[in-house]
C-alpha cells in the first residue's frame, strides 16, 4: 500500500527533471547514431555495388582506374546491319588499357562497360550478329583473366545496340570493383 | 491500488500487442516476396526495370518449334497457350526470363522448355529505346485459361524484385469447356 | 502408375533410337553404357507448381553390377531429359539407367517409390516445399527381353 503522499517539489526533484532533459537531448542524438551503425555495412555495400559518381575523361586522354590506365580507342557506330531491328544503331566501343598492377582478378571484379547517355539510361553489351571484335581485342572479362603482365598494353571492346536517338548523347563508360562507387565516362571523339 | 491495476492492466496490454505482432510477423519468404505489379490485358505494366503488355493469347493444340536446326513437333496431353508481348526496358539493359501462368485456383505452370531457344522466345534481352515483341508459351490443361493470371520477371528468384500480375481476359469456351478458337500448330519460328 | 514395363535395351541395336544422341548440355539423354534399364511410368503432378521432383521418386532397389544409380529421366513424346511436370497434366516417362556392358540384368526387377512431406513453411527460408524423402514401397516388374538378344 502506498503510504507516501505526493512531496513538495525539492532538491530531488529538481535533478530529476535536469537528467530527464540530458536524457531527452541524448535521444536526439543517439537514435541516428544507432541508426547510422546498424546500417553502415548496407551503405558500404551498396557503394561498393553501384556506379555513382562519374569520373569524366577527356578525350585522348587516359586515367588511372582500377590500377591501370584506361584510354577510349575508338567509338564506332553502325547502321543498317542484318538482324537489328529498323531504328537501332550497333556501336562499338574500343579501348586501349596499359596493365599498371596486374592483380586484375580483384582490381577489376565484375568489370562492366556500358554506353550512357544524357537521360541517364544505360546500355549493357550486347552481341550484334554479324559483327566480329578487332583483330586482337577482347572482353572486359576475357581480360581480367589473361594473365596480362604490368606494362602490357590491352585491346578491350565491346559492342552495344543503341536506338537512334540516343546515338547523340552516348558516352562509353568503365566500372570496375575496385573503384566502385566511381566509375569512368569518356567524352565522345570529335566528329 | 489503484496504482498497482494500472500498472498491472498496461504490463497486460503490452504483452498482448507483443503477442499479437510475434503471431501475425509474416514467415521471411512472404516478407522477401517479389513485389507484385497488378494489371489488366489492357494496360502496360511497369515493373522495376522493365515494362510488360500481353498484346495477344493464342491457343494451340501442337507446336512448331525448331531444335538444333531441325524442325520438331511438339505436342501436349492439355493444350498450348502462346502469349504474345510487347516489352520495354526502362532505364538500364534487361533481361525479361521468366513468366508463369497462375490459373484460377492457384495452380502455377511454369513456361514450357521443351521449344528451346530462338529469337523469339525467353529470355528476352530488352535495350531502352528499344520495345520488343516476344513469347511466353505454356502448357495447360483446358480447365486452367478462364479466369488466369500471367506472372512476369526478370529472373525465377528474385526477392524484392518487382513481378508484373496481369489478369488475362476472358477466352470464349465451346460447349466442352475447350477453347472456342485453337491452331492447330503454332509455328513458334514465325516472326511475331 | 499404370502399364509400367520394363526392357532392356542393347544400345548397338537401338541406333536411331540413342545413337549418338548427345546434342547439347542435359537436352536429350547420352547412353554411353552398352546396356539400359528402361521404366516408363506415367506420372501425375498433384502439387499446385510445375516441378521436377519426380527425378528422384523412383529408384533401382537393387544394385546391378557397377552402375545403376542415378537414372536419366525423359519425357517420352520427345525425349528431352527432365522437362517440368505441370499440375493436372499427366505425362509418361522413362527413367533410364544406362549399365556397364557386361551387366548382369536379372529377369524381375525392383524399384523403390520416394515419397516427400509437404512443408507450408520451412525451417531455413520459411517457404513452402516438399521435404524428407523417404521410401514409401517397392515393386517388383519381369524384365522385357534378355541381355542377349536385339531390343523390341
Amino acid at each position: 500500500m502506498s503510504a507516501v503522499t505526493a512531496a513538495a517539489p525539492g532538491p530531488e526533484t529538481a535533478r530529476e527533471r535536469r537528467w530527464r532533459r540530458r536524457s531527452l537531448v541524448a535521444l536526439v542524438l543517439l537514435v541516428p547514431v544507432a541508426f547510422g551503425e546498424m546500417s553502415w555495412s548496407s551503405v558500404v555495400s551498396l557503394l561498393g555495388n553501384e556506379d555513382l559518381v562519374a569520373r569524366d575523361v577527356a578525350w585522348g586522354s587516359s586515367a588511372t582506374f582500377g590500377g591501370s590506365d584506361w584510354r577510349l580507342a575508338d567509338l564506332k557506330g553502325g547502321r543498317g546491319l542484318d538482324g537489328l531491328p529498323a531504328n537501332a544503331v550497333a556501336v562499338e566501343a574500343d579501348f586501349a588499357v596499359t596493365v599498371g598492377s596486374p592483380d586484375l582478378q580483384n582490381l577489376w571484379s565484375r568489370c562492366k562497360l556500358m554506353l550512357v547517355d544524357a537521360d541517364g539510361r544505360i546500355w549493357l553489351p550486347s552481341s550484334v550478329p554479324g559483327l566480329r571484335l578487332p583483330e586482337g581485342a577482347v572482353s572486359c572479362n576475357s581480360a581480367m583473366f589473361s594473365g596480362a603482365k604490368a606494362g602490357d598494353v590491352l585491346k578491350i571492346s565491346e559492342t552495344f545496340t543503341v536506338p537512334e536517338n540516343a546515338t547523340k548523347t552516348i558516352r562509353p563508360a568503365v566500372g570496375l570493383g575496385g573503384e566502385r562507387p566511381y566509375y569512368l565516362r569518356f567524352d565522345r571523339p570529335p566528329p | 491500488m489503484r496504482g498497482r491495476l494500472g500498472n498491472l492492466a498496461v504490463a497486460l496490454a503490452a504483452v498482448a500487442l507483443c503477442y499479437a505482432m510475434m503471431v501475425t510477423k509474416p514467415h521471411y519468404a512472404d516478407l522477401i516476396a517479389p513485389i507484385p505489379v497488378h494489371a489488366t490485358m489492357k494496360e502496360t505494366v511497369t515493373a522495376r526495370t522493365f515494362g510488360v503488355h500481353v498484346d495477344k493469347v493464342t491457343f494451340a493444340r501442337a507446336l512448331q518449334a525448331e531444335h538444333f536446326g531441325e524442325p520438331k513437333l511438339l505436342t501436349t496431353g492439355g493444350v498450348w497457350a502462346i502469349v504474345a508481348v510487347s516489352l520495354s526496358a526502362n532505364s538500364t539493359s534487361t533481361t525479361v526470363g521468366e513468366a508463369v501462368w497462375r490459373g484460377p485456383t492457384g495452380l502455377d505452370y511454369r513456361m514450357t522448355e521443351r521449344v528451346g531457344f530462338s529469337p523469339g522466345l525467353p529470355p528476352h534481352a530488352v535495350e531502352p529505346g528499344l520495345p520488343k515483341r516476344g513469347l511466353f508459351v505454356f502448357e495447360i490443361p483446358s480447365d486452367q485459361i478462364q479466369g488466369a493470371t500471367l506472372l512476369v520477371a526478370g529472373r525465377r528468384f528474385a526477392p524484392l524484385d518487382s513481378e508484373a500480375m496481369i489478369a488475362i481476359d476472358d477466352v470464349p469456351l465451346d460447349a466442352a469447356g475447350e477453347p472456342r478458337d485453337v491452331v492447330g500448330i503454332y509455328n513458334v519460328g514465325e516472326p511475331i | 502408375m499404370s502399364e509400367d514395363r520394363t526392357t532392356v535395351l542393347e544400345n548397338s541395336t537401338e541406333e536411331d533410337e540413342y545413337d549418338d544422341d548427345y546434342r547439347g548440355p542435359g537436352r536429350w539423354i547420352a547412353l554411353a553404357a552398352a546396356v539400359a534399364v528402361v521404366l516408363e511410368a506415367d506420372l501425375t503432378n498433384r502439387t499446385a507448381e510445375s516441378t521436377k521432383d519426380y527425378v528422384d521418386t523412383l529408384r533401382l532397389a537393387e544394385q546391378i553390377g557397377q552402375g545403376g544409380d542415378q537414372p536419366s529421366v525423359a519425357l517420352t513424346r520427345d525425349s528431352i531429359l527432365s522437362p517440368d511436370l505441370h499440375p493436372n497434366l499427366p505425362e509418361r516417362m522413362a527413367y533410364v539407367w544406362a549399365l556397364p556392358g557386361g551387366a548382369d540384368v536379372p529377369e524381375r526387377l525392383s524399384f523403390a517409390v520416394s515419397a516427400k512431406t509437404y512443408k507450408p513453411r520451412d525451417n531455413l527460408y520459411g517457404a513452402p516445399g516438399w521435404f524428407n524423402p523417404h521410401d514409401v514401397g517397392t515393386f517388383t516388374l519381369a524384365v522385357a527381353g534378355t541381355s542377349g538378344a536385339a531390343a523390341p
